[in-house]
């Protein structure tokens, strides 16, 4: 029962109820997506549902990571609910933790949704291995966007993060080649995507599901790099909110 | 508690529906066999004999699905819903790799019509290259060989490379080699080709980069894990490149026989070697062009444009016939030496064409001495490995579905690689349909033709030259009382100097015009020239590559009549022009049209 009481649990509950009870502000999350990827995946472009399906699920995962995580912090924030947070004896670890399960939650719905599509609709054939590593690498995958999207969250202004997000989201998974491979790319937007975390994210479900091969461990480095520099962002963020400010 | 069960219990349901997404295995369920993007039927050769890169199956089944091979063997389950197709007495063998090719325009298509799936381009625009690159990574149908691609090639200013009009990136000092090769890397070419040309075994000098370069170049390619050719044509250049510790030469040279110390040291090193025996062949005057023209399952699969290369001559081949038996003697050390082959065309080189060249490439590497087992080799699993393409020029479990069905037995008829009774590409089998009769965007026949005499259009002759490719050659025309004179002077510069006059077939130059019904054209020249060149463009598009012929000045003087009806791959229902050029002699020169005439057969 211990589990049921702890605040990670809390939080996560409280993230869950806000889904099934305000599901107009959570479910756009969720089926964006996968209606996205039902319409280029699957429909527009032909030949290239399995590449997609690793693109379009970072995609998700990342809107998911990004807005269930980063926008919601600023809205709480700008309501004084952090504040509250802080001045109460709740560990504010639990507040992050369950955020972050929450995200991980999501980001588990959308692949297996998106996968759904590629498997029954896309003539997608993936080994049981491939399919659970593609989700396992996703929902890992969402805490550098975490990270990203918490440290908005507490570095804007809480009217300026939802906004900020929205601008960041959709050219970043652009740039990264989520929507069209980037080798389709002109070579100079090629060689910005090597640099965005999304495309490595992607390059790890794009090797796991064996539709390209690349070297994972630079992948992997480079998005731990980014996920220290996000969680030192987010520290920053963490101290500039004391008292003062909201 | 509620809660944490509907958690769990979503997490459960996610879990169950990763469990049964379907796998490589999965046959039904799938109610999207039809459908076009994945999920297909699979195809099972049965009873087919099977080369897979390494080693010949007698008697296996073979079974590709969605773009890639999933079981080959002796005895394997053959899925219920698979296409069956019988291959008994048949063989399947890998898609072929063309190892040296340039590829633009139809390039692709044609060679896949020849079962080369995968092509390995040495200088080619870069701006095809990012959408090869898609491609090749795709497994979706396609009727287009793959494509890896050097992009710009490597060269010095005025050097090899430069002639051919493309605007080249040349550099000339070793410490510019780090820059040009990232460049390489930011156009996307999947290896550096280096130019050691210095002309001495064509009979002329030209620039080339210098030994420091190519090693700087070399170096500069390794630290990028690209790997790194080079073009050479004489030993001297293969020293060089030896030394600079590249990965392969892309040519045979044949200057001189291959000393015995060279070997050793290439063998060490790994050297592998593209000999392109076919374009050496060409240039050595034994092209290989009317045999192949002439096999009925071949010649059904080429194109106006297939048929215009391979016809094409390079000028003065037939004064190196002599030294064609060295090339062949110098390809077997090679072999005997142990160095890795690998089988290439350099078509769209005169006397060469994509595909089909590499049925003539592996007909000269078996003279050389290959086995049949050993020439297929050079042309899949010895490419792929050196150039470490990944499931290309194999066939087993995981290879792309990339395969040539052969009726009959080449390991015991070589003659029957070239009996290909069918493609698959990404484990489709490819139509050959070649490219639609022309749609009439050009000018009605003219109705009542009558024989033409060409030099009473005055002003539809203009003075053309090498200039036109990049090269240095000039020339003037005048009009006096014998016909057309043109004066001038064939300057170095390209790699085939040329000057002399076009006849437009319109008002405006280059514009095509429908002359069928002209079945002969007659040409008088007189003039000093040793020898004169004859190009007639024609067809869909304003560059296509002329019909040339050549011609002695001996031949000109009595004059020359064209059968126009015989010449593989003119389009008289497109003609642009013809030109009548003095070519391949420097210095200068003077010749006059005395007669330019079209004429229709019943004429006479």
């Amino acid at each position: 029962m211990n589990t049921l009481t702890s605040p990670g649990w809390q939080f996560l509950k409280c993230q869950w109820l806000n889904l099934v009870r305000q599901p107009a502000y959570t479910l756009p999350t969720l089926l964006f997506p996968v209606i996205f990827y039902a319409f280029f995946g699957l429909l527009m472009i032909p030949g290239l549902s399995l590449w997609l399906l690793c693109t379009y699920s970072t995609f998700g995962i990342m809107g998911a990571a990004l807005f269930s995580f980063g926008v919601s912090i600023a809205v709480e924030r700008g309501q004084g609910w952090l504040l509250l947070l802080r001045a109460s004896p709740a560990p504010i670890a639990g507040l992050v933790i369950g955020k972050a399960a929450a995200a991980m939650l999501f980001a588990l719905v959308i692949v297996v949704s998106i996968s759904v599509l590629a498997g029954w609709f896309g003539g997608v054939r993936l080994e049981t291995s491939q399919w659970a590593g593609l989700v396992m690498v996703q929902m890992i995958g969402t805490i550098p966007f975490c990270l990203l999207g918490l440290s908005l969250g507490l570095l804007l202004s809480p009217n300026a993060a939802p906004a900020v997000i929205n601008i960041i989201y959709l050219p970043l998974a652009f740039l990264s080649g989520l929507w069209v491979p980037a080798t389709q790319f002109p070579p100079f937007l090629q060689s910005l995507a090597t640099w965005l975390p999304p495309y490595h994210l992607a390059e790890l479900a794009l090797n796991i599901t064996g539709a390209k091969t690349s070297d994972w461990m630079v992948s992997v480095l480079i998005l731990v790099i980014y996920t220290i520099i996000f969680a030192a962002l987010t520290a920053l963020g963490w101290k500039r909110l004391d008292g003062s400010r909201s | 508690m509620k809660h944490l069960m509907s958690i769990a219990g979503l997490v459960a349901v996610m879990i169950v529906i990763i469990l049964i997404l379907p796998t490589p295995g999965s046959q039904s369920g799938a109610p999207s066999s039809e459908n076009q993007s994945g999920g297909e039927t699979p195809t099972a050769f049965i009873d087919v004999r099977v080369f897979d890169g390494h080693q010949v199956y007698d008697s296996a089944s073979l079974i590709i699905q969605d773009g890639r091979v999933i079981d080959l063997g002796a005895d394997i389950p053959i899925p219920d819903d698979a296409d069956v197709i019988d291959g008994q007495g048949k063989t399947l063998i890998p898609g072929l790799i063309d190892s040296h090719v340039h590829a633009w325009g139809a390039a692709r298509a044609d060679a896949l019509r020849f079962g080369v799936t995968t092509m390995l381009d040495m200088f080619t625009s870069p701006q095809l290259l990012s959408e090869a690159r898609t491609q090749r990574e795709s497994l979706a149908p396609t009727e287009q060989a793959d494509l890896y691609s050097a992009g710009n090639l490597a060269t010095v200013e005025g050097g090899h490379g430069t002639q051919f009009g493309l605007p080249v990136p040349t550099l000339n000092q070793p410490d510019e080699a780090e820059r040009w090769v990232a460049d390489r890397i930011d156009e996307g070419s999947d290896y550096i080709k280096i130019v050691i040309e210095d002309g001495s075994d064509w009979g002329r000098t030209m620039a080339t980069l210098d030994a420091a370069t190519v090693a700087a170049l070399t170096d500069a390619a390794h630290a990028q894990e690209l790997m790194a050719v080079a073009h050479v044509s004489d030993l001297e250049g293969a020293e060089i490149a030896l030394q600079a510790g590249v990965d392969g030469l892309v040519h045979l040279f044949a200057d001189q026989p291959i000393p015995a110390d060279w070997l050793e040291r290439a063998v060490e090193a790994g050297l592998f070697v593209v000999p392109t025996a076919t374009v050496l062949a060409g240039a050595y005057g034994q092209s290989g062009a009317n045999q192949l023209m002439q096999h009925p399952e071949l010649s059904s699969r080429l194109s106006t444009g297939q048929k215009q290369s391979l016809t094409a001559s390079f000028p003065g081949n037939d004064l190196r016939k002599a030294r064609w038996s060295l090339v062949l003697d110098n390809l077997a050390a090679l072999h005997e030496a142990g160095i890795k082959i690998l089988a290439g065309s350099d078509a769209p080189n005169p006397s060469t064409a994509h595909g089909i060249s590499m049925q003539h490439e592996l007909k000269l590497l078996m003279t050389a001495g290959l086995s049949p087992i050993e020439a297929l080799a050079s042309a899949t699993s010895v490419p792929a490995n050196a150039f470490g393409l990944q499931h290309r020029g194999c066939l087993r479990p995981g290879c792309r579905a990339d395969l040539v069905l052969l009726s009959g037995n080449p390991f015991a008829n070589p003659e029957a690689f070239a009996n290909i009774a069918g493609v698959w590409k990404n484990g489709h089998a490819v139509e050959i349909t070649l490219e639609p009769q022309p749609a009439a965007v050009t000018s009605p026949p003219p109705e009542n033709i009558e024989p033409r005499d060409l030099l009473t259009d005055t002003n539809r002759w203009m003075v053309s030259t090498d200039q036109f490719m990049g090269g240095n050659s000039v020339a003037e025309q005048t009009w006096d009382d014998q016909g057309l004179r043109i004066r001038g002077e064939l300057r170095n510069g390209t790699a085939f100097p040329y000057a002399g006059s076009m006849w437009m077939t319109s008002d405006t130059p280059m514009q095509a015009a429908n002359l069928t019904g002209y079945t002969e054209m007659t040409l008088q020249v007189s003039g000093q020239q040793a020898r004169y060149r004859v190009m007639l463009f024609s067809g869909k598009q304003a560059n296509s590559m002329p019909v040339m012929r050549d011609f002695s000045a001996e031949q000109m003087a009595e004059g020359v009549t064209l059968n126009l009806g015989e010449l593989a791959g003119l389009d008289m229902s497109r003609l642009r022009a013809i030109g009548i050029f003095a070519a391949d002699q420097s210095g200068a020169f003077e010749f006059i049209v005395e007669q330019a005439r079209l004429d229709l057969e019943a004429s006479e």
